[in-house]
């Protein structure tokens, strides 16, 4: 029943190519069914290990307890508590995405008991201190880029869909992005990214994927690496839960203070 | 009175098991170097301190929130910053739009960088940061409602009040002449028990954050009159009664924050005026990538492994730099009974988006009716994962004709903090 579904449904997004769809249209199907697969999480909560490696391979190690909600309509709603380092202990981010408007974002400090709304215009920025900018952390939605689907390739040993997308967002670092996705399940399984001058920058492989409520897939492993700096970062996911029961006024500025 | 609360507070904290304790805390230590001798107190360049503090919560049920906050400090040189205090001891109840706190708290009202006069609920502990970012916990009942469309509403009784801490006979930096705290006198008959209130709005607005409030009680900033004791002469502390009305905006447009508080005071003992603080913050995102992107530049003069230190900086295409710009406003002028009455700062804030999320702020404070220059650095850095290492250091220049400044020519100073959190 299951393989049926699937099966079906990657038919549907492959059939209209073989009428007059153009690498542009496909792509943006693609995208598009991806993004209809993963609707009706309604929330989820997921611990995340941050290891940023660098050239020499020293490691050093960020935990982020986060929580998300799906919003009708609009990008979603998250929070982000820092675990460790220790001197960063309770800062908590949260972050309303769009899809029309621009996102918007509150830091909370807890040493000075301040809440500071803060600038959701540095997409480019690194995260943490991270590989991933802020750009590549935050919630995907589908008008965030253009497509063009460019052909079919195994990755891994999986048919995947190879298709290019471009940020709209004048401010992202990225000129365009390669997706490898795979034509089961819709997931991204490899991105690369291409800087401002149209140079190699980065790779992201996810893997380790798991599925939750029979219908949400998560990687527990996203791995970033930077061939211009050598650097690499891996986020591994763990703990994930769906539908928790949080509500929209555990996302609001009040509750941001309140989080532990 | 206080201190049985604290016990049983403690032992509720210890003995339950429902949720797990959480808490976060450092223990520091502090070296200040002096180059100059003070004029007056008694002369040494050289401090050593060392301080703890731990932020304990626990959670009752899903709704009632106990959060507990000692610390603890000796100094070397001061007597009066060797003390051991508690900065929260605070219940909180929740509901979907309302808030209740009781106890000792702290809240921090204010949108700008420099100085915050909207921030009046809580006390500075001036002895224990020089910069006035640390605060004494203020005992409080605090109601909060909420609503996505009108906003947040806050009542605030404030049944006790905290004086200000001063640096004693031996501390530094010091204004030369020691503020002696047993000789405060208040303006209500009631002193330290008189009973103040506050009440704040705070709404959004597209990009615009609005917060409005107005609090009637004891002034956080006493006065400092001259009087000769037995030991000689020092300043004696006034604390009046007040009235404040303010407002504090931010509006974010993109990389460029626009930020204002402006308040007015009143009071029988206090001249009726105005003071304000207004300015703009623009961060420039990965500020030198733009070398980096050059197309005239050869391919790879940016490399990740170069030793040269010049190369090293241009090439850091994550260093982030943040400008501030703000206006300090007093209508008082050099009556004032505080520094910033026309004051301008600018300040350049370096992130440099390193794993061991390293920064640095350079500040310019220039007085524009008295002359005197205030430079200062803040940089820091974690070593180790668990430590951080601070370097904080002030300049006072062009002090002679200033009234508040002269007193500083010769407290310069350079602190390094090492930490570590848990």
């Amino acid at each position: 029943m299951l393989f049926r579904t699937l099966t079906l449904s990657a038919m549907l997004a492959v059939a209209p190519a073989l009428s007059a769809q153009t690498p542009e249209e496909r792509g943006l199907a693609i995208a598009t069914e991806g993004d209809a697969r993963d609707q009706g999480y309604i929330d989820s909560t997921a611990n995340m290990k941050m290891i940023l490696r660098n050239r020499a391979g020293k490691e050093s190690i960020r935990n982020v307890r986060i929580k998300s909600l799906e919003v009708e309509g609009d990008g979603d709603k998250s929070l982000s508590i820092f675990d460790e380092p220790a001197d960063v202990k309770g800062t908590t981010s949260l972050t309303w995405s769009h899809s029309q408007k621009p996102d918007e974002q509150w830091l909370y400090l807890p040493a000075l008991k301040r809440v500071k709304r803060i600038s959701s215009k540095n997409k480019s920025g690194p995260f943490m201190g991270s590989e991933f900018a802020f750009e590549d952390i935050g919630s995907q939605e589908v008008d965030k880029y253009t497509y063009k689907y460019l052909r079919d390739e195994d990755f891994n040993s999986a048919p995947t869909f190879v298709v290019e997308r471009y940020p709209t967002d004048k401010n992202s670092g990225y000129t365009k992005q390669v997706v490898w996705i795979e034509q089961d399940r819709y997931l991204a399984l490899k991105i690369e990214f291409y800087d401002r001058k149209g140079s190699l920058l980065k790779t992201l492989v996810a893997s380790d994927f798991s599925q939750y409520l029979d219908k949400f897939w998560r990687a527990a492993k996203l791995e970033m690496t930077n061939h211009q700096s050598g650097k690499s970062t891996t986020l591994e996911f763990s703990d994930y839960q769906f539908q928790t029961g949080l509500k929209s006024s555990d996302f609001s500025k009040n509750a941001l203070k309140k989080q532990r | 009175m206080r201190k049985p609360f604290f016990l049983i507070a403690a032992s509720i904290l210890t003995c339950t098991n429902a949720n797990a304790l959480d808490w976060r805390g450092n223990v520091s230590s502090e070296l200040t170097y002096f180059p100059e001798y003070s004029v007056g107190t008694e002369n040494w360049k050289l401090n050593t301190s060392l301080a703890a503090e731990v932020e304990l919560t626990q959670d009752f049920a899903d709704n009632i929130r106990l959060t507990f906050h000692p610390f603890v400090r000796w100094d070397q040189q001061d007597d009066e910053r060797t003390r051991a205090g508690v900065r929260e001891l605070l219940l909180s109840t929740t509901g979907e739009t309302w808030e209740f706190n009781a106890g000792l708290g702290t809240v921090f009202w204010g949108v700008t960088e420099s100085h915050n006069p909207v921030d009046i609920i809580n006390q500075t502990d001036s002895i224990e940061d020089p910069t006035g970012d640390e605060k004494l916990g203020q005992l409080m009942l605090n109601l909060k409602w909420f609503s996505d469309d009108f906003g947040e509403f806050e009542a605030f009784l404030l049944p006790q009040f905290e004086e200000r801490t001063f640096v004693g006979e031996n501390g530094r930096p010091s204004p030369g002449i020691t503020v002696d705290p047993d000789l405060a006198t208040f303006e209500s008959s009631d002193g330290n028990d008189h009973v103040g209130y506050a009440l704040r709005w705070a709404n959004s607005f597209d990009v615009w954050d609005l917060g409005l409030h107005y609090f009637d009680g004891t002034s956080r900033d006493p006065s400092l009159t001259p009087v000769v004791s037995n030991t000689g002469a020092v300043l004696a502390p006034r604390y009046s009664l007040l009235r404040q009305a303010g407002v504090d905006a931010q509006g974010l447009y993109g990389d460029l924050a626009v930020k204002a508080e402006v308040i007015h005071q009143t009071g029988d003992e206090i001249e009726s005026h105005a003071e304000a603080v207004t300015g703009i913050e623009y961060t420039l995102v990965g500020f030198l990538s733009p070398l980096q992107e050059n197309e005239k530049l050869p391919e790879d003069w940016c490399t990740p492994d170069t030793r040269n230190p010049f190369k090293k900086l241009a090439c850091n295409d994550r260093l982030d730099l943040g400008l501030v710009l703000e206006y300090l406003w007093d209508q008082r002028g050099t009556d004032s009974n505080q520094p910033f009455q026309n004051d301008l700062l600018a300040g350049f804030r370096f992130a440099f988006n390193d794993a061991a999320s390293s920064d640095a702020l350079f500040g310019i404070v220039q007085d524009l009716d008295e002359g005197a220059t205030t430079l200062s650095l803040e940089a820091s850095t974690r070593l180790f994962e668990s430590y951080r290492l601070t370097i904080l250091g002030q300049k006072f220049l062009n002090t002679t004709d200033d009234t508040v400044f002269n007193a500083f020519e010769n407290e310069s100073f350079i602190q390094l903090d090492f930490s570590y959190f848990f």
